[in-house]
Parts: C-alpha cells; structure tokens; sequence
C-alpha cells in the first residue's frame, strides 16, 4: 500500500514537472518571441452620432479606427438625467480602415433635462 | 528498510513522506495556476484605448454628432453638429473639450444661423494637438448667444 501510494506521489511530481516546464515554455516564447496568440490593438473613436426619433434616442452610429484586423464587440452605453441605454455590436474591423457601425438600443432613452453622455468601450475577441 | 521492500520506496520518517506530500501537492497547484494564466493570456486581447467618453450637452440647441480630426495618434480638432429651432436665429458659441486623461485642449468658435437651418457644423481647432491616448474624452456644448 505504501508502495503504490509513494509511487503515485512520483507519478503527480513528475506529471506536474512537465506541465510547469510546458506553461513556462509556452509564456516565455508568447512574451519574448511575440507570438501571435496575444493579439496588440490600438482603437480610436473618431465619431460617436446620435440618431434621435422625436425625444427618443434610438441609435448611436460608432466610427473607429483600429490597426488591427480582427473580431471586435463594441458596446456603447448612453446615459442621461433619466437613465440609461446600452448596445453591442460585434464584427471584424478592418486595420487602416475607417468603419462607421450602427448600434441600436434595445430601449429608447428619452431626451432629459441634461445632454447624453457615451461611453464607447471596445474589446478585441 | 524493512525486508521485501523495493528500495525505490523506501523512504525512512514520516516527515519525508509528508514533504513529497506537500511539493506534489504544491507543484501540483502551481501547475494548475501557470497553465490558466497561459489560458487568459490567449484568451485576451490588449487594446490601447479600450474606451472613450463623449458627452453632448442639453438646452435649446444641442450637439448631436462630435467627429475628431487627428493626425496620427494626435487630435488636431473635432467637428461638431448642433441642432436648433428651425424658427430661432442669432448667433451660436460651439465649444469642444478634448482629454486624454492627462491634459486637456479647448476650443469653441462662433458662428450666425438664420431662420430655417435646424443643424449646422462647426469645426473646432486644438493648439497644439493632443495625443489621442490614454484615455480619451470630449464633451461638446452648444447655445445661443445673441
């Protein structure tokens, strides 16, 4: 019994010897080599447009710029004195190019006593 | 060592065997927390400007579209869209602020709308220009002056 116990403890020591040499591998070669895996971006928000019906807000046109050629979920969150609205938008963006997205928010935000504020937040997938 | 026991096995005290014990156990551990960071780091994506802030002010006469001019990774100005009564005219102040968390630029111009223009552009100009990053943010604000 003691054998086989001793022997499993050898076993886990040296199965997690490997998979800690593996991760150590991986993490330095994804660091110092610049691998593919960790994708780099840099977004700019030129325009952010609102597309009013009456004293609803509805949709919130997006213009971006990125450098990086990839999937993107951009999500805009429109507030006011009355509340507030959010709408994601998921596709590629093109690097270099810029693309103008439409955002429609499931629930129209009324025109308040103080202006919109948006907060536009982008996440490389 | 007791007799018929390999003696690859053997290992003398209770101490030795509880410290393999705990380094199997913590190597083990270890491994686990090592493999899930590579797993995040493959999983994300670095972005420089992740989010921006725009805000549009309220009145009579309010900013519906602000666009930023730049060059390069710097804001040179920004070009904003006001709307107003069709029946109102007179003079209208635009201003723009831009921040990017850690210095700011301002800049407003005036211009005279007559009666029967409901939204007009304004081009506003940042000197000198603004790095975009890190943080960027731009409020616009619109009213009537006179």
């Amino acid at each position: 019994m003691r054998a086989l116990v001793l022997g499993l403890l050898m076993a886990i020591m040296v199965f997690s010897t490997a998979v800690i040499a593996a991760s150590f591998s991986t993490g330095v070669g994804r660091i110092a080599g610049g691998s593919a895996d960790v994708k780099h971006a840099k977004v700019k928000v030129l325009e952010v447009r609102d597309e009013l019906a009456g004293i609803n807000l509805k949709t919130v046109y997006v213009t971006l710029l990125v450098d990086f050629t990839g999937t993107y979920q951009v999500t805009v969150t429109a507030s006011n004195d009355l509340g507030s609205a959010s709408g994601s938008w998921t596709g590629t963006l093109t690097a270099g190019q810029e693309q103008t997205i439409a955002i429609t928010l499931p629930q129209a935000l009324k025109e308040g006593n103080a202006g919109f504020t948006h907060r536009v937040e982008v996440a490389l997938l | 060592m007791p007799p018929g026991k390999p003696p690859i096995f053997y290992i003398p005290g209770r101490w030795i065997r509880i410290i393999i014990l705990l380094m199997a156990l913590a190597l083990t551990l270890s491994s686990l927390a090592a493999y899930s960071t590579s797993l995040s780091l493959q999983a994300e994506g670095f972005i420089l400007g992740r989010s921006a802030t725009y805000s549009y002010d309220a009145g009579n006469e309010r900013i519906r579209s602000i666009r930023l001019a730049l060059s390069g990774d710097y804001v040179t100005g920004a070009q904003a869209v006001c709307e107003k009564f069709v029946s109102d005219y007179g003079n209208y102040t635009v201003s723009a602020t831009f921040s990017n968390g850690a210095e700011s630029r301002a800049g407003q111009v005036t211009v005279y709308q007559p009666k029967g223009v409901t939204t007009f552009t304004v081009s506003v100009t940042f000197n000198p220009p603004i790095s975009y990053y890190p943080s960027p943010s731009v409020s616009g604000d619109c009213r009537k002056v006179g």
